[in-house]
């Protein structure tokens, strides 16, 4: 329950900020895509079935505020966010640059995939500049890794069996 | 008492399966047209709009040293090339009468005062694309101000020119979403204003020039636009769902398509996309 009220609350702030801020500064016209992060977030601190729950949860919430197909962008972040916790669970997480590079990386192959997906579903992503939105997301995402994980390590600490999952070693 | 490996594991595939399916379910029900989730998504959006209305407050400082820095550039190039058309201006002065006969014959063929007889409603735009591949904006009234979907949303310039924004795709109560009309689904039927030839205009995203099929020939008299010829849409029912005359954008080239059987003419829209802070919806029933 409290990990519930936690994850609602990142997810409205993290909503809001996106919607308002981001989308109004556009740096390098792009938006950057905090929800996406918040799905990395989750899978490299929680590992692939949480991953890929709050990557859902959190998609639903990208895809209340857009016009895009109801779905696309929860599917996307379910798949980010298993992927991510799979790859983090199956490394040496001791070295503080993975979580850096694994953010990265899943960032701009999320929002590669997210444009795969929405062109199979009938989408027009026209976007000319795709590698520079790909770019500036991975980069807006990868800068904020560190505080993303510490929140998404936060969230997790208020679930009840956590001790039981291989994945949330090392939390406390 | 512990869950076994096993057992947990069998968990996991379930609950992904079925996020996965979840997924695909409100995806079809979404292509359906299934009605409660545009109700959820009006809900939402009238739920975060005081906290994106205090996240604005708080950021507008912030964002105006933002926009500071990384326009200055911009305001740099701006600033150029408005001395440099101070300097026409005071060139042309001396055929100001001779201007002013040519400002009367473009107002007379553009129809510019096409807003005239048609009432309005003034919005403030409350949220810019949320994401980089969105071309929808949100504006602060909805079906209480008269708003309906399909109506063409505009803006003035202060000169009396503007030009069209895009349309109403989703209509709340005091909110309502705009499809801009660089969205690459967005599609209006226009007339070229010199030629009176029709065409249709469709979006190419943000900061691309609009794409206006014509079907003009390269070898016909029509061929050769004049530059920065003016395109209102049509009116037609059956290429345009909006009022006759709307400005919508300046050609800017052409080019040769399907194999040199057409030309291609592209027009950069008039409407500044990037500045919009009000618009104004144009309360007419939308044809077709």
């Amino acid at each position: 329950m409290l990990r519930a009220a936690r994850l609602t609350l990142v997810l409205v702030l993290v909503l809001t900020v996106q919607t308002t801020w981001l989308a109004d500064a556009r740096p390098f016209g792009a938006t950057g895509d905090l929800l996406l992060l918040v799905a990395i977030a989750a899978g490299m601190a929680a590992g692939p079935v949480r991953g890929a729950t709050v990557g859902f949860i959190a998609g639903v919430a990208m895809d209340l505020v857009l016009l895009t197909p109801f779905g696309l962008s929860s599917l996307t972040y379910l798949a980010v966010g298993f992927i991510v916790g799979t790859v983090h669970d199956g490394v040496l997480r001791s070295a503080p640059w993975i979580p850096v590079l694994v953010t990265f990386v899943a960032s701009a192959l999320g929002i590669v995939f997210l444009v795969m997906l929405g062109q199979l579903l009938g989408q027009q992503f026209r976007v000319p500049g795709l590698p520079r939105i790909v770019l500036v997301t991975a980069v807006i995402n990868t800068l904020l890794a560190f505080p993303a994980l510490f929140v998404a390590r936060w969230i997790e600490k208020a679930a009840p069996d956590r001790m039981l999952q291989p994945s949330m070693r090392g939390l406390r | 008492m512990a869950m076994t490996g096993p057992r947990r594991s069998g968990r996991s595939r379930l609950t992904i399966l079925l996020l996965v399916l979840t997924s695909i379910t409100v995806l079809t029900l979404d292509f359906r047209g299934v009605g409660f989730l545009g109700d959820a998504r009006r809900a939402v959006g009238s739920a975060l709009s005081p906290l994106q209305g205090a996240a604005d407050f708080v950021a507008t400082p912030f964002q105006n040293t933002w926009h500071g820095v990384t326009g200055y550039d911009d305001l740099e190039a701006e600033n150029e090339a408005l001395r440099i058309q101070v300097e026409q201006l005071e060139g042309e002065a001396a055929r100001n009468a001779d201007v002013a006969a040519q400002y009367d014959e473009l107002v007379s063929q553009v129809d510019i005062p096409w807003v005239g007889g048609l009432s309005t409603a003034t919005a403030r735009v409350v949220q810019q694309p949320a994401s980089s591949f969105s071309h929808v904006i949100g504006i602060d009234k909805g079906s209480g101000a008269g708003i309906r979907e399909g109506m063409p949303v505009v803006v003035g310039d202060g000169e009396g020119l503007g030009g069209l924004v895009g349309r109403i795709v989703d209509v709340g109560e005091g909110r309502a979403s705009v499809q801009l009309v660089t969205d690459p689904d967005f599609r209006v039927g226009v007339r070229l204003v010199t030629s009176q030839r029709f065409g249709t205009a469709s979006g190419q995203g943000a900061g691309r020039d609009l794409r206006i099929d014509t079907g003009i020939e390269p070898g016909e008299p029509d061929a050769d636009l004049p530059s920065l010829e003016i395109l209102t849409t049509s009116g037609i029912d059956d290429r345009s769902s909006f009022p006759a005359s709307i400005p919508v954008g300046k050609v800017t080239r052409t080019r040769p398509a399907n194999g040199g059987l057409t030309l291609e003419v592209f027009a950069e829209p008039l409407a500044d996309l990037d500045q919009l802070s009000f618009v104004s919806v144009v309360l007419t029933t939308p044809v077709g």
